[in-house]
Order: structure tokens, then C-alpha cells, then sequence
């Protein structure tokens, strides 16, 4: 296994006995940086396949979402400050609410928690690049055309207005005459498809690309977290495109899905959404209960305490979060018997987070906390996240449930654990790792800033609007009655709604000084123990100079500080990488990555434009699938390597 | 950072087949998203089912037998000649073999998708009649779109046989190809029972 | 104007009554609040209710407790464990395993427990409350309620109203649900949570008003444009007033009195207001929109909109789309002196 790299040469110190020198490091590093340079300008930016570069788009457009969903939030808070007021009437608040949702669901928060999935999960494998890289790239495209097409409708008053789950009829044909919803049902399609497209990456990226010696049981937490959400994608997201199909179909082509005069049923609709929907809101929150895992490791110096338990309660969590979705139907006619085995599991679903929160304080109990932003943030996870739980154990009882479902109290419930269980571990997890991805750090005063406005407002807007649903006020209304008396809670929200506001604020100042002028980080400011601590800040483009090889679960902990084993002779003239086995991660072959091309981008618009088109006609299937064939023929059509007929050579010997 | 070589990559082949390769667990966990989709659309036939005394529903004759019973066997057939390319593939035997044998295939499919077409016809209803033919179309359709993909990715291969160069990497490919189409020929098979079958019986 | 922690009420009526007077100083009560219950189901939800929160209460208090306990004993650990320990394995995993394990089961047992008084509670709620109960039937539509009092011996004498629904206190009442166009759900908090109404279903709910009085419902399923002013009134009262309130709606429309009010009839039937409306006894019989029969008996106009007075009534009737945009009834073009005199007449239909 030694190899000449080991051998000593005279002018090498002694310290960098049996390491590889660092001559022979800086040529490998130039070789590299020739070969995966994608060069600047716009043409190298449509056909980039670099991970690192798509994830990053991703979440630049996912804050971008964010931040438009956040101002509609905010309009939607001016309106109701008041009884019956006129900020805004009811047929753009009724686009607004919808639209809110629909960004935060679906362009925001599964986007955001791929990404990065995407940005993070191959440095800290150890690999170079995704499974598919040209793959990626087309998520990305399908994934931005969409949301532009939902605010292009947006903005120019053809945005859904049927609420973001869209029941019919209200948002079939009959009721929802014009466009809005077609537009609204293929703007699901585009951010499914690119949804599926991250969730087959990274399983297949961490089940055969890991670092040799990454075996199951040292696989980082995130990075389960990561396996298990796309595991997640792969069964529910179908129930949402077939349901948002038959929607589509239903007003375009005059099928009956849902038409209960043909033996449709508006029920159909509901079970269909529902069984994506509520696995949704765990695609979200298990992402974050890993970035949880690495953020608490780092902080408290310790290895997450009962590793099996948490990932066995990452995967029930899993499981148990398909066995739920009737919980959003207990006002509807379906049998009560059936209806209480949704509240036994929607109780049951509280105990394996319970377990994640119990392990994670018993880490901090044996561990030394440093309260940096990040782990205030999550600190401030568990303060939000478990009153959200514990609303939503009470919801999850039947004659609770049908006094408060579709009133504030459930729109509570859900932005505590959606803000409190997604969105905070989320900010953690970018003070955590902005130093990784731009080589700076931002700054820990301007961070608790960030997160005592952000924690303080989330607590004024939604804790009033628990009492405001007790008191009778329902959701999705654009306006109140003076008489019922909801005013005065209603104001303390929307001052609320003003205190986050000045978080996002301080949040994107943050970003953009310590963007210019942050204070360098080098490769490892937490001194954490995973892999993407052991390359430059940020990471080159190929992740790692030479592949990892690890030996626990702490690799940077366990090896001798400043020290990795790793595997050479990897050709450096090409994207290669290694594949490993799935449970041992021992090394079986070499594995050539994508080159860029711009494909995917043809790809998505063709693809895309039709799909857009199928919302006015339904030739736009026929004309987008000739098209899609056209060119998954280019794309397949097999590349023939260069050196074809060369037989291999040792890198080290090639010119 | 100080690195130690532990590990020389230098000998390992290129390229691995069966789950060894990435491309094999793309295409699997592809399978399992259209799995899912199956099984999202059966069970909303059988939804749809409960909305109706009688089924398939009043006036709407059984769906005929004869050519969707020749279509499913056409589909089961041709797993022989994708399985034999298979194993050939695995022992990078034979190219011309193969090729002939992809294009059989390609003929196959062709064959299925212009009885799938037939198909429509003998379920005796239309698309927009009610949420019966509704169901039953959408059926047939998504998985006619599953007979043109898989039907047009054999023939690229199976042209390239022919025409050139061979790398090892194709013939992994072919082997994933091979699963791929057994999954859009059995899945044939549970469908065809659900839509063809099922109704004579329940 | 939040809540006061209110403790869990028993059986004294003093006690009962010093909670109430502190619901309704504190702003709870209301005549649409599920914290002001009027009946045995709001009543039996806001037990588990206070059940419910109180035992979130505690649980997040210890909770709590727990993470700020973690943090200061962290605080006295090493920054780095022996090394030759590693850091996977640190000196309390004895008792670090334990606290995972009983806190994870009684976790557990608590869920349990709650499952349990859930589903006793669903229960006992869903006997209806009383024999003979009162047949309504609700027919929802955007954005009013049609509600039809069946008289299952006679269908002459169904009753048919909008918007307001009078039960006698003490009595059953079975509703029988459905929707004329999308879903809506009927929703009273003060005496029952909501049931759906779902085209192509038919759905069923019970409630009983124990109370004499008037309580507020809103639709409380998103229904398009103006879900957000689709209420209606649910009006308690004593039996011999109830049965007198049937009687009424029985009645044919109440003959005009006056020329003016004449006049105002003859508006209504030769107006566009025939073609939706209808009024036992005219010949107008379309049922598009509310029935007007007993238009003046009724609180509200518009579902809850506007109090029901002649000054709203003109503005309704000039144009709906200045209070409800997107109401069905559009505006409508007619002189002034013709509008007083459809108030008129629209006002004597008691």
C-alpha cells in the first residue's frame, strides 16, 4: 500500500516523513485546478457542473424566496393589524397568502435544505462532485424557472388564490376560472422534478462515494439526515405530482379527478395532497435536526451522545411521518375509528425528536457549550421548536383539533416548528458554515443580534395568534369585524412582524460586510471534527486534494492534529473520484465525473417552455415530450473518453 | 495538513457493474419514484372505485381482453431477449450480439406502444367520460410515456453497438438499461391485472 | 387583551362563576370563542382543553429546565476529554444513558396518556346529546348559509332561512351538511368545534345550547374570495319562543302594509331580484341566493356582514361589491325613491 510518495527525500524535513511532500502536493493541486477550472463568464456559469456552484445557487435563490415570501408575510400582517382594514382587498390577499405558502414550501424550504445537502454532503464524505453532475444542474434550472413562473403570474395578478394546498373544487374548473391555479399546479411540477433530482443525488453520492473507511456507523449525522429526507422525496413527492396532474388535467382536458357529478371526489384531493404534504414538513425538519447534530458536536467538543438512537430515530421519524396525513382531514366525514389511529401516530411521531433533543443535552451536559450565534440559534431550536410540539401533540387530538383547525391556532403551531425546527437550525447552520463556503467569518457580534431580534419577533408574531384561534378567528381571512375583538392581538403580532423583519435585516448586513471585509477563517476556525474541516476555506472546486480515509467518526478529532491518511492515485487529467462500497466504504473502482456542458440548460428550457406551455394547451405534453426525447438523446448519446485507446497509466509518470 | 498515503487508487478497474455502479442505483431510486407513482395511481382507481355501485360504471362495457392480453405478453416476452443481452453484457461478449438483440427489443416496444394505442380504445370509455375513464387513461398513459423511454434509450444503445467505439462503461449501461426494462414490463403486468382483469372479478 | 391563565374549573359553582367573571373581565368570552362554552361539546373540549395546555405547560417548563441545567453543567466540563478516551466516549455515559432512556419513557407514558383522554373525550362527544333531537339542514354556499328546518311530516312545512339558525335551549340539534359549490365548514366555537361540508358528501353534526343567547359562527374553511365575511347567528332561546319563531317562519310573507311598502314589492318582483331571491307567497322562487321570506326577523344581512337595518339594507341592495367584492349579487341600478320603498317592504317581512 506505501507508495513512492513515502519515500523520504533528503531536502524533505523530518517532520514530513511518510507524508507526501509538499512539492509533490502543490503539482497535484495544479493538475487539478487545470483540469476542473470551469473558467468565468457567463457561458462558464450555464454550464457549470460544479456542486459547490449549483448548491450555491440554490440557496442564494432560496433566501431570495425567502425574503419575497417574508415581504408578502409582512403585507399580510399590516392587513389584519386592524379590523377592517384596507391595505390590501380580498382578491390580492387571497393571491398573497397562497403565494406566501407556496414560496415557503415549495421554492424555499426543501430547496434550502437540499442545497445544502448538495454544497456540504460531498466534502464531508470526502468525494469530489455528486453522482450526476449534469443531473444536478438541470434540478437547478427546473427549479428557478419555476419559481419565475409563479411570480411572473405573481406580479402580474394571475397568482393561485385557492391557499397553498389548493383544495377543490374551489380550485378546480368549475370555481377557479382563468389560469392562476394551472399556473400554480406546473409550478409544482418544475420544483418537484428538481426535488427528486437532489434526492437521487445525494443518495447515490453517499451510498457509493465515500471516503474509504466511512463506514455506515461514521457517516456524520447531517449526512443521514440527508439520506433519510431524500428517501423521504423519492415516496412522497409522487403523491404531489400526481395529485397536481390530475388537478391540472381535471381543468385542462376535462378529466374527473374531482368532480363528485362523475364519480370524482373532492376527498381524493385532500388524501392525495396530504400524504406528500405532511411527509413535506419532515423532508423539512430532518435536514435540520442534522445540522443540529454537526453544530452541537463542534460547540461542545463531544461526539453526538447514543449515535444508533439517532439515527434510528432520524429514520422513524421517517417512517412515521407517512402515517400522519389524515390528521389534516378530522373535520371531514371519513370514520372516526380510522381517524384515531392518525392521533395515536401523530402523538407516537413526538417520541424518536424527543429522543434527538434528549441525546443532544446529554452531549452538551458531558461536552464544554461555546455560545457562538450558531448554537444560540440552536438554543433557540429547542425553546421554539418544543412549543410547536407540544401544540401540535394537542392538535393532534380529535375534539381540540376540530375547534382550532383552519383558525391562528394552527397557523401558531406550524410557524413554531416550521421557524423554531427548520429555519432556525438553519441560520445556525450558516454561521456555521459561511467560513467554509467563502473563506470568511461573519461576525458573532452582528449574529446575536440576528438572533435575539429573530427570536424575539417570532415569539411576539406567533405566540398571540395560539389565544387568537382559541378565540374564534379563523385563518385565511383578509379582514375582521371590530366587534370580536381579535384587535389588539392582532397589532402585537404584526409589531412582531416588524422585530423580524429588522433580524432579516441585520442578517443580510452581516452577510454582505463579512462577505468584503470578514475576518479570514482558515480551514478549520470551530476546530471541528469532520471531513470539510480538513480543506481550504472555502473548498477548491475538486473538495480535497486527495481523497480522506477515515477511521471514526471524528476524523479530524481522532487522527493526530494537522495529520489524514489518504488514497492516491486518482488520475488527476480527468474528474475522478472513487466509489466505495455501501456499508464499509471500501474502495471498488475509479468513477469518472461529468464535464460541464450545456445541456441541462437546453434541457430545462425545452422541457420547461412546454411544460408552461401545457398549462394552455395540452399539446405542450405532446410537443415538450418529442422534445425531452430529442435531447436525452444528446444527452445519453455515450461520450467516448479521450484516451480511449491508451492504456492506463500511473498519473504520477504522465507528462 | 500533512497527508499519509494509505490507500493506492492507481489499480482499481474502471468502471463496476450491478450496485457497484452510481448509475445503477440513479436508475433504481428512478424506479422507485415511478414505483411510487404506480402505486399512488392504483390506489386512487381503487378510491374511485367506491364512488360507483357498479364497475366499471353504468353503461361502460368491460374493457376488451384481446389485444391488451397480447400487449402484456408482447412486454413479458421481450424480458428474454433483454435478459440474454444482459448477461452477454456482463461478460463484454458479443457486441454485434447484443446490438441485434437491443434492436429486437426496440422492435418489441415499438410493437407495445402501437397496441397501447389500441389499449385506449378497448377500455370502452373516454378520458373525460367520468372519474372511471379518467383513472384508466392516466394509467395507460404514464406508463405508454414508460414504454417510449425505455423503448428509445435501448435503441441508442443499441445502436451504438454497431456503430462504435465500445467502452466498458456501455456495457454497464446496457446492464442498467436491462433493469429498467424489466421494471416497465412487470409493472405492465400489475397494471394490466388492476385495469384488464380486476373488473371481471371484483 | 390576552387570556389569565384560568386554572382547571371543578365542581363548585362559586368557583365556576369566579371563573367566568374572570374570563369575561379578561376578554375571553366572546359570542364566537371556544373559551366560552354553551353547550356540552365546547364545554367537554375545553376540559381537555385545560388538560391539554396545562400539561404542555408543565412540560415545557421542565423542558426548559432541563436545557438551561445541561447548560450550566457543560460549562464545568474539560474542553477536551482525555484523549485517550476519545471523544466518543465520555465519563457520564452511564448516567447519560440513563437520563435518555427515562426521559424518552416518560415521554412516552405522557403521550399515552394524552391518546387516552383524546379518545375518551371523542367519545363521549359524539353521542348526541339528548332524544328527538332537531333536524336542520345546512346547504353552504359562497359566501352565505341556506337552512332548511325539515318537517319530517309534512314537507309543507319546511321552513327554509339564511344565515341564522334558531334552536331551542336544552335540545339536540342534528345537522345534516352540504355544499352547493366548494367546501366550506360550519363553525360555532361556542358550542360544538366544525364540521366540513363537502360537495358530493353529506356530513352530520350535533350540538346542544345550554345557554339562552346569541352566538357567532364563521365559515372556517377557505372558500374564495369573501370566506372572510360568511358568519351566521346561532340564537338560543327558550322552547315556548322557539316554537313561536317556527311558527313565524311558516307563514307566507307578510302582505305589504302601506303604498310605500307596496310600491316596494312590486320593485322586488319586476326587478332582477326575483331571479335569485325568493319570498313564500310572491311567486318569486328562485333559490340563487337567500331566501327573503323573513328577511326582517333575521339580525344580520350579508352572512354577518351588516347589522340588519334599513340604511345597510340600501347599501347592500345599491352595491353589494363596495362591503362583499366578489359577492354573486352584483349591483344594482334603481332610483332612490324606488330603493326606500323595496326597504320598506323588505323590512316588513318578519
Amino acid at each position: 500500500m506505501a507508495h513512492a510518495y513515502a519515500l523520504p527525500s533528503p531536502n524533505e524535513p523530518d517532520d514530513r516523513r511518510g507524508f507526501i511532500s509538499e512539492a509533490e502536493e502543490q503539482d497535484v493541486r495544479t493538475r487539478l485546478e487545470q483540469s476542473w477550472e470551469e473558467g468565468s463568464g457567463l457561458y462558464a456559469w450555464l454550464t457549470s457542473t460544479s456542486h459547490k456552484s449549483i448548491a450555491k445557487r440554490y440557496i442564494v435563490t432560496a433566501l431570495v424566496f425567502f425574503a419575497l415570501g417574508g415581504i408578502e408575510a409582512a403585507v399580510m400582517r399590516v392587513q389584519l393589524s386592524r379590523p377592517e382594514n384596507h391595505f390590501v382587498g380580498p382578491d390580492l390577499y387571497n393571491q398573497i397568502f397562497t403565494v406566501h405558502g407556496s414560496t415557503m414550501m415549495f421554492l424555499f424550504a426543501v430547496p434550502v435544505m437540499e442545497a445544502i445537502g448538495l454544497y456540504m454532503v460531498p466534502i464531508m464524505i470526502g468525494t469530489r462532485n455528486v453522482a450526476f453532475p449534469r443531473l444536478n444542474a438541470l434540478g437547478y434550472w427546473m427549479y428557478l424557472i419555476g419559481g419565475v413562473l409563479l411570480y411572473v403570474a405573481f406580479f402580474s395578478n394571475t397568482g393561485p388564490d385557492a391557499g397553498w394546498f389548493a383544495y377543490v373544487p374551489l380550485a378546480g374548473p368549475a370555481y377557479s376560472p382563468g389560469k392562476r391555479i394551472d399556473i400554480w399546479a406546473q409550478m409544482i411540477t418544475f420544483t418537484e422534478i428538481a426535488g427528486l433530482i437532489g434526492a437521487v443525488e445525494i443518495i447515490t453520492t453517499v451510498f457509493k462515494q465515500r471516503a474509504p473507511g466511512m463506514s455506515l456507523n461514521r457517516i456524520p449525522l447531517f449526512v443521514w439526515s440527508e439520506v433519510i429526507m431524500s428517501f423521504m422525496i423519492i415516496f412522497a413527492l409522487p403523491a404531489i405530482v400526481i395529485a397536481s396532474g390530475a388537478l391540472a388535467a381535471d381543468r385542462l382536458v376535462d378529466t374527473h379527478f374531482f368532480n363528485p357529478a362523475e364519480g370524482g371526489d373532492a376527498l381524493l384531493w385532500q388524501h392525495l395532497f396530504w400524504f406528500f404534504g405532511h411527509p413535506e414538513v419532515y423532508i423539512i425538519l430532518i435536514p435540520a435536526l442534522g445540522m443540529i447534530s454537526s453544530i452541537v458536536t463542534t460547540f461542545t467538543r463531544r461526539s453526538i451522545f447514543g449515535y444508533p438512537a439517532m439515527v434510528l430515530s432520524l429514520i422513524s421519524t421517517a417512517f412515521l411521518g407517512f402515517s400522519l396525513w389524515v390528521h389534516h382531514m378530522f373535520a371531514t366525514p371519513l370514520p372516526q375509528l380510522g381517524q384515531s389511529l392518525f392521533t395515536a401516530a401523530s402523538a407516537a411521531i413526538a417520541i424518536p425528536t424527543g429522543i434527538q433533543i434528549f441525546c443532544w443535552m446529554a452531549t452538551i451536559w458531558s461536552g464544554r457549550p461555546r455560545y457562538t450565534t450558531a448554537f444560540m440559534f440552536v438554543i433557540g431550536f429547542v425553546l421554539l421548536f418544543v412549543l410547536g410540539g407540544l401544540s401540535g401533540v394537542m392538535i393532534s387530538s380529535i375534539p381540540y383539533d376540530l375547534q382550532v383547525h383552519d383558525t391562528f391556532f394552527v397557523v401558531a403551531h406550524f410557524h413554531y416548528v416550521l421557524i423554531g425546527g427548520a429555519v432556525f437550525p438553519l441560520w445556525g447552520a450558516f454561521y456555521y458554515w459561511f467560513p467554509k463556503m467563502t473563506g470568511r467569518l461573519l461576525s458573532e457580534r452582528a449574529g446575536k443580534w440576528n438572533f435575539w431580534l429573530f427570536f424575539a419577533g417570532v415569539n411576539l408574531t406567533f405566540f398571540p395568534m395560539h389565544f387568537l384561534g382559541l378565540m374564534g378567528m379563523p385563518r385565511r381571512v383578509y379582514t375582521y369585524l371590530p366587534e370580536m375583538g381579535w384587535g389588539n392581538l392582532n397589532l402585537v403580532s404584526s409589531i412582531g412582524a416588524v422585530v423580524i423583519v429588522a433580524s432579516a435585516i441585520v442578517f443580510v448586513g452581516n452577510v454582505v460586510v463579512s462577505l468584503r471585509g470578514g475576518t479570514p477563517s482558515g480551514d478549520n476556525p470551530w476546530g471541528a471534527s469532520t471531513l470539510e474541516w480538513a480543506t481550504p476555506s472555502p473548498a477548491p472546486i475538486y473538495n480535497h486534494l486527495f481523497i480522506p480515509i477515515v477511521n471514526g467518526r471524528e476524523p479530524l478529532w481522532t487522527n493526530p492534529p494537522g495529520e489524514l491518511p489518504v488514497v492516491t492515485g486518482l488520475r488527476t487529467d480527468r474528474h475522478e473520484g472513487l466509489i466505495t462500497s455501501l456499508m464499509d466504504a471500501e474502495p471498488e473502482h475509479r468513477y469518472e465525473f461529468k464535464q460541464p456542458t450545456i445541456l441541462p440548460l437546453i434541457l430545462a428550457l425545452a422541457g420547461g417552455g412546454s411544460i408552461i406551455v401545457a398549462i394552455f394547451t395540452p399539446w405542450g405534453v405532446t410537443i415538450g415530450a418529442a422534445l425531452t426525447l430529442l435531447i436525452l438523446f444528446c444527452w445519453f448519446w455515450p461520450t467516448i473518453s479521450p484516451d480511449h485507446d491508451t492504456p492506463r497509466r500511473h498519473p504520477r509518470e504522465m507528462p | 495538513m500533512k497527508r499519509r498515503p494509505a490507500f493506492d487508487a492507481a489499480a482499481l478497474p474502471d468502471q463496476g457493474f450491478s450496485h457497484h455502479a452510481p448509475i445503477w442505483w440513479g436508475n433504481t431510486l428512478m424506479m422507485m419514484i415511478e414505483g411510487a407513482g404506480f402505486a399512488i395511481l392504483v390506489a386512487t382507481y381503487f378510491y374511485i372505485r367506491h364512488n360507483f355501485d357498479t364497475w366499471p360504471p353504468a353503461r361502460t362495457e368491460l374493457p376488451a381482453l384481446p389485444i391488451p392480453t397480447l400487449n402484456v405478453a408482447i412486454l413479458v416476452v421481450s424480458i428474454l431477449p433483454m435478459w440474454y443481452v444482459a448477461k452477454l453484457a456482463l461478460k463484454h461478449d458479443k457486441p454485434r450480439t447484443i446490438g441485434g438483440l437491443l434492436l429486437l427489443c426496440v422492435v418489441f416496444g415499438v410493437v407495445a406502444a402501437v397496441l397501447r394505442i389500441f389499449e385506449f380504445k378497448a377500455v370502452h370509455t373516454r378520458w373525460d367520460t367520468n372519474a372511471y375513464g379518467s383513472i384508466v387513461w392516466s394509467i395507460l398513459g404514464i406508463h405508454f410515456a414508460h414504454i417510449l423511454a425505455a423503448t428509445l434509450e435501448t435503441l441508442i444503445i443499441g445502436i451504438l453497438m454497431f456503430v462504435g467505439p465500445i467502452e466498458e462503461k456501455h456495457y454497464v449501461d446496457i446492464t442498467v438499461n436491462a433493469v429498467y426494462w424489466y421494471f416497465v414490463a412487470l409493472s405492465w403486468v400489475a397494471l394490466y391485472t388492476v385495469i384488464f382483469l380486476l373488473p371481471r372479478f371484483l | 387583551m390576552t387570556c389569565a391563565r384560568p386554572r382547571i374549573p371543578c365542581e363548585s359553582s362559586v368557583r365556576h362563576s369566579v371563573i367566568a367573571l374572570a374570563i369575561a373581565l379578561s376578554g375571553c368570552s366572546g359570542i364566537q370563542s371556544a373559551l366560552d362554552p354553551k353547550g356540552p361539546k365546547a364545554a367537554g373540549v375545553l376540559h381537555l382543553t385545560w388538560f391539554l395546555v396545562g400539561t404542555a405547560a408543565v412540560v415545557y417548563v421542565v423542558v426548559v429546565a432541563m436545557l438551561v441545567w445541561v447548560l450550566r453543567r457543560g460549562s464545568q466540563s474539560p474542553v477536551d476529554l482525555d484523549p485517550k478516551l476519545g471523544t466518543e466516549v465520555t465519563e457520564h455515559h452511564g448516567g447519560m444513558k440513563t437520563w435518555v432512556v427515562s426521559a424518552t419513557v416518560m415521554t412516552t407514558i405522557i403521550l399515552i396518556g394524552f391518546v387516552f383522554v383524546d379518545l375518551s373525550t371523542a367519545r363521549s362527544l359524539s353521542t348526541v346529546g339528548g332524544a328527538a333531537p332537531l333536524r336542520i339542514d345546512v346547504v353552504g354556499h359562497q359566501w352565505w348559509w341556506e337552512v332548511k328546518y325539515p318537517d319530517p311530516n309534512d314537507p309543507q312545512n319546511d321552513i327554509e332561512t339564511a344565515n341564522e339558525i334558531h334552536v331551542p335551549v336544552g335540545r339536540a340539534v342534528l345537522i345534516k351538511m352540504k355544499s352547493g359549490d366548494v367546501i366550506h365548514s360550519f363553525w360555532a366555537p361556542n358550542l360544538d368545534g366544525k364540521k366540513d361540508l363537502i360537495p358530493g358528501h353529506e356530513t352530520v353534526t350535533w350540538f346542544r345550547a345550554d345557554t339562552v343567547g346569541v352566538y357567532r359562527g364563521q365559515c372556517a374553511e377557505f372558500c374564495g374570495y369573501e370566506h372572510a365575511k360568511m358568519a351566521f347567528y346561532v340564537v338560543a332561546e327558550p322552547r315556548i319562543e322557539f316554537e313561536r319563531w317556527l311558527a313565524q317562519q311558516r307563514a307566507e310573507a307578510s302582505t305589504p302594509g302601506d303604498s310605500l311598502a307596496q310600491g316596494g314589492e312590486r320593485v322586488f318582483l319586476s326587478s332582477s331580484c326575483a331571479m335569485c331571491h325568493s319570498i313564500a307567497g310572491t311567486g318569486a322562487g328562485s333559490n340563487n341566493g337567500p331566501d327573503l321570506t323573513h328577511l326582517a326577523s333575521r339580525r344580520t344581512i350579508a352572512a354577518g356582514t351588516l347589522p340588519n337595518t334599513a340604511a345597510n339594507l340600501e347599501s347592500w341592495i345599491l352595491d353589494p361589491q363596495m362591503i362583499k367584492p366578489g359577492a354573486k349579487m352584483p349591483a344594482n341600478r334603481i332610483d332612490p325613491q324606488s330603493l326606500r320603498a323595496l326597504v320598506a317592504y323588505l323590512q316588513e317581512l318578519k
